[in-house]
């Protein structure tokens, strides 16, 4: 690859108009991306696709999308008085975002609720209603609903329905019901202090909002909120949905990347100006900067179609690191600029710098292997923007630097000062066990937690609004459910109701306290429950007889009409369970079942069959299983490649003896052990991210050691650049430690820490020469 | 729907017998707290439109201020009811107990509440879902209580309470013009024995 960079003027300025002619190219094609494009703000999104279970993917996507677009409010009225709950309902109503709004059932609604469970009385009757028409106990049931003074059991009633089925299986339905009630027609709870909170809940009426949107859509909302306290001030209002938490998110991170973003240029900016003392080397450095974060973004929109906020949040790091390539030429020429051409310059550079992005390049190739979207993202971005970066240093660097003013002995004092003391035995060992005695100390407090759900720093206004939530509807947000699949919405109902019997036996074994699931037979369960009625009703009939009731069953031999999951979705009946319900257009169908009040989740488990279509579907556990699995993998590789990186030092160091060679290992190890006691010391929990972490803490902290064993290049010119490009990369990645995500802030830290580690004592290797 | 809620109003309205001779709400609402258990037997008859017999059954009822309400129908077949703040447990001889909790469904059990508001004639309570008559006239008061909200006054058109020491008397009006009357005779105060405290289990 050298004798490319020879004097040959004309291949190097060749070589510049074709990567100029390319530079162009994408500047423009970045650009049309960028105009139809869709930044992704999605939290959920962030979550690995990859699933550990057989469960259709659409099938669980659809459900996941569908639960994205719930909104809930719980209103307290003061006094009671309904009027700011109908205004914030109707208000709701009026907006172009909401497609559905809810809670609200008036006369109308139950009475149709109502006509529709009658008319298909017999199809809908449910597990314990058929029981008692098998062991012949309906007629006690009947006869105490007679005698009940306040059953409200009219002769129209016993007339229409002698049977009590529609009476029956409501009822058994209502025991299921939860923590809401119907009240003056609203849906409504109670908290313990035995306030009555009135709930509306909406779908918003698209999923794919992107950021702009959802948070124009958040302060629309807020505003309304403002809007019903300015009306009624003692009124208390309580939301929830996964838009409030995105929005929230996205918010932090657009203020993140700001700050991260321009403190990091500024940062950069001003060491180089200070060094540098020059315009030149910071419209250089921005020039690659800006290249290799054109290359990285067409990459990632190419391959990716949209980017992910966090993505970008995360990307303002590269900066860090693309200006590395541009520091090292920069110093080379800012030091020697006098006795050398900038071709030969970039020649003794080229083979450290071609390394040293390669080795940057397999760090971030290697979180590929990681299973989410957003790191998969971040590596692209950041592999491709350090090649772009890189070659534009090759490409335009030799014939640009001309002017660049040349300062000899820039830092050479401080810097010569600095490799003066690592000459010492004592310094060294003194530093080393330093080092040492903080790993100890970080290692002995190192926990491992592969939870990943606690990195999410919730807002915790949000947070506290859903615990009431949770408190007044017992409706749980934890996504802890059966799914419950087939081919057909028949064969998914069949299948539920087999399943619903071995849930009813664990309900009553005391594994959990409740399940919810929804109300619709299947059209052989219909056709059974219309046999049966048509079995045990004579017997019923005649005794009723004999007590005097004067009855007689609507003839069951004419053929009875089935309820279609179809019709059951737009009858009133399905109010409230819908949710639960999901056909794809191939027919593939899908219910879930929610568990609530789970005392015994090994048992729970057991009751998966995913080749009858049952599967447990708990996603946070199953993520943190994936964690584990992940971070055990990535440990090995980082051991592997941590084993033959000390190798291949020793083995580049064998001549200076085995001391000195064991020696040139030492600045990884402690980078690793640094970085891994970092966890400890303020209280982190080692996870999945903290191995990422540590591959880049490789990836780019051997770099520092690369160039300063660079034969080629004098050590103190190496040590200008090697001491610039670790302040750079430790300055942008230190910035993540800002960031308002735990995550990013935990990965940050490790990074910058085990970065300084490695840059601090990168000298152990210059010793050698 | 919800009309068939009112199953659990049967047994409630019975924890009325502690009312004693009294003019407002207010001082019923003293005098209900007066005894801490009441038995009383009872008998119901039920007139529903269409059938040729009115509806009769017996049996008695226990009271406690503390363990809530005992009921059982004795005739024309045995079953048992308890009832407290938190769960009501109902049993026909010889089947599998049902079970309803405050907690759990909420929406059968509002109904409880309620008429535990008329049991200790919470005035605030049973002011905003009724309007309240109370008159007297020797000794002898009875209130009427006509629902003003739904679901109630779907339900019921009003209901009748009479009495002079305890509850006598309970009349309910249906909307369908169906009618239940119950009879309570045979009041007591004495303390709960333990056999009686057992039954509350």
């Amino acid at each position: 690859m050298n004798n490319c960079y020879s004097d040959n003027r004309l291949i190097l300025t060749r070589r510049a108009i074709l990567w100029l002619i390319i530079a162009i190219c994408l500047i423009f094609t970045a650009y049309n991306l960028l105009v139809n494009s869709k930044i992704n703000s999605s939290v959920l999104s962030l979550l690995p696709k990859e699933q550990t279970n057989n469960v259709p993917t659409e099938l669980i996507d659809g459900f996941q999308n569908r639960l994205d677009k719930q909104l809930v409010w719980l209103i307290k009225p003061a006094n009671n008085e309904l009027e700011p709950v109908n205004w914030w309902y109707q208000t709701l109503k009026k907006q172009s975002f909401i497609g559905e709004v809810n809670g609200y059932f008036d006369e109308q609604f139950q009475k149709k609720w109502g006509e529709f469970a009658f008319k298909y009385r017999y199809q809908l009757l449910d597990i314990k209603t058929s029981e008692r028409l098998k062991n012949h106990t309906q007629l006690n049931w009947i006869q105490s609903q007679l005698y009940s003074p306040f059953s409200g059991i009219s002769a129209t009633e016993l007339e229409n329905d002698p049977l009590l089925l529609t009476r029956s299986s409501q009822l058994n339905q209502l025991a299921n019901s939860g923590g809401l009630t119907i009240q003056n027609n609203r849906l409504s709870g109670q908290d313990n202090q035995g306030n009555q909170w009135y709930m509306i809940y909406a779908e918003l009426s698209d999923s794919s909002f992107n950021m702009s949107q959802s948070h124009k859509i958040t302060s629309q909302l807020s505003d309304l909120t403002k809007q019903l306290h300015e009306q009624w001030p003692n009124v208390e209002i309580l939301k929830r949905g996964v838009l409030f938490y995105s929005d929230y998110a996205s918010s932090e991170a657009k203020d993140d990347i700001t700050t991260i973003g321009s403190l990091s240029i500024i940062g950069i900016v001003i060491l180089i100006i200070s060094i540098f003392r020059s315009i030149r080397p910071i419209i250089l450095s921005l020039l690659s900067i800006f290249i290799g974060l054109i290359c990285g973004l067409i990459a990632v929109l190419t391959l990716f179609g949209e980017i992910h906020i966090m993505t970008l949040v995360m990307s303002t790091s590269v900066i860090g690191i693309t200006v590395d390539y541009s520091l090292h030429y920069l110093t080379e020429r800012l030091l020697h600029g006098n006795q050398e051409s900038p071709y030969a310059s970039l020649k003794k550079l080229i083979s450290t710098l071609t390394l040293a992005l390669c080795t940057s390049f397999i760090a971030y190739i290697i979180l590929l292997i990681a299973p989410f979207p957003g790191l998969k993202q971040l590596s692209i971005f950041a592999v491709f923007g350090l090649i772009g970066a890189f070659l534009t240093v090759i490409c335009w660097y030799p014939l640009l630097v001309n002017k660049l003013p040349v300062r000899e002995h820039v830092g050479y004092k401080l810097l010569n000062r600095w490799l003066n003391l690592w000459q010492y035995k004592q310094m060294q060992w003194l530093m080393v066990s330093i080092a040492v005695l903080f790993i100890g100390y970080g290692l002995i407090n190192l926990k491992v937690d592969d939870d990943i759900g606690k990195l999410q720093a919730l807002p915790v206004q949000l947070q506290q609004q859903e615990q009431k939530i949770i408190s007044i509807t017992h409706q749980t947000t934890d996504q802890k459910w059966f799914i419950v699949f087939g081919d057909t919405a028949e064969q998914t109902l069949q299948r539920l109701e087999q399943f619903s019997l071995k849930l009813e036996k664990a309900k009553l074994a005391g594994y959990f306290e409740q399940y919810q699931s929804i109300n619709l037979p299947s059209i052989q369960k219909q056709q059974q429950n219309i046999e049966l009625v048509k079995q045990y009703s004579p017997e019923i009939l005649s005794s009723l007889t004999q007590m005097g009731i004067k009855t007689k069953l609507p003839d069951l031999n004419k053929k009875q009409a089935i309820i279609t999951p179809e019709e059951w979705l737009q009858s009133e009946l399905s109010q409230g369970r819908k949710l639960l319900w999901l056909t794809l257009q191939t027919g593939q169908s899908a219910t879930l079942i929610p568990i609530s009040g789970i005392k015994n989740i090994s048992e729970i488990k057991k009751l998966s069959e995913i080749d009858k279509g049952i599967y447990w579907l708990d996603r946070r556990d199953e993520f943190n299983t994936m964690f584990t699995f992940y971070r055990i993998h990535l440990s090995q590789l980082i051991a592997g490649a941590v084993t033959i990186i000390c190798l291949c030092f020793i083995f580049y160091h064998r001549k200076y003896g085995l001391k000195a060679a064991l020696k040139s290992t030492l600045p990884t190890l402690l980078s690793i052990g640094i970085a891994l006691a970092m966890h400890g010391i303020t209280n982190q929990t080692l996870n999945l991210f903290s191995m990422l972490a540590l591959i880049l803490v490789i990836g780019i902290g051997i770099d520092y050691s690369l160039f300063l064993s660079n034969d080629k290049s004098q050590t103190q010119s190496a040590l200008l650049a090697v001491f610039m490009a670790a302040l750079t990369t430790i300055l942008s990645f230190g910035l993540l430690i800002i960031s308002h995500t735990v995550a990013i802030k935990g990965f940050g830290l490790v990074l910058t820490s085990g970065i300084f580690t490695a840059f601090l004592f990168a000298p152990l290797v210059i010793n050698n020469k | 729907m919800k009309k068939y809620l009112t199953i659990l109003f049967s047994m409630l309205l019975l924890t009325f017998s502690t009312i004693s001779s009294a003019i407002t709400l207010t001082d019923l609402q003293q005098l209900f707290s007066k005894n801490q258990v009441v038995r009383a037997d009872f008998v119901q008859d039920r007139y529903i439109n269409g059938l040729t017999a009115p509806i009769h059954s017996t049996g008695k009822m226990i009271i406690s201020k503390e363990l809530g309400l005992w009921w059982q129908q004795k005739t024309p077949f045995a079953m048992t009811l308890k009832m407290n703040q938190q769960r009501m447990e109902q049993r026909i001889e010889g089947q599998e107990p049902e079970v309803i909790t405050a907690e759990k469904q909420p929406q059968l059990f509002q109904f409880n509440q309620l008429l535990t508001a008329i049991f200790t004639a919470d005035k605030d309570m049973l002011e905003s879902n009724f309007d309240i008559t109370v008159t007297e006239q020797n000794k002898y008061w009875t209130v009427t209580l006509q629902p003003k909200l739904a679901p109630l006054n779907k339900i019921f058109k009003q209901i009748i309470l009479n009495g002079k020491s305890y509850l006598e008397k309970v009349t309910i009006n249906d909307m369908q013009n169906d009618k239940t009357e119950l009879t309570f005779a045979n009041h007591k105060t004495t303390k709960l024995s333990q056999n009686e405290q057992l039954l509350f289990r």
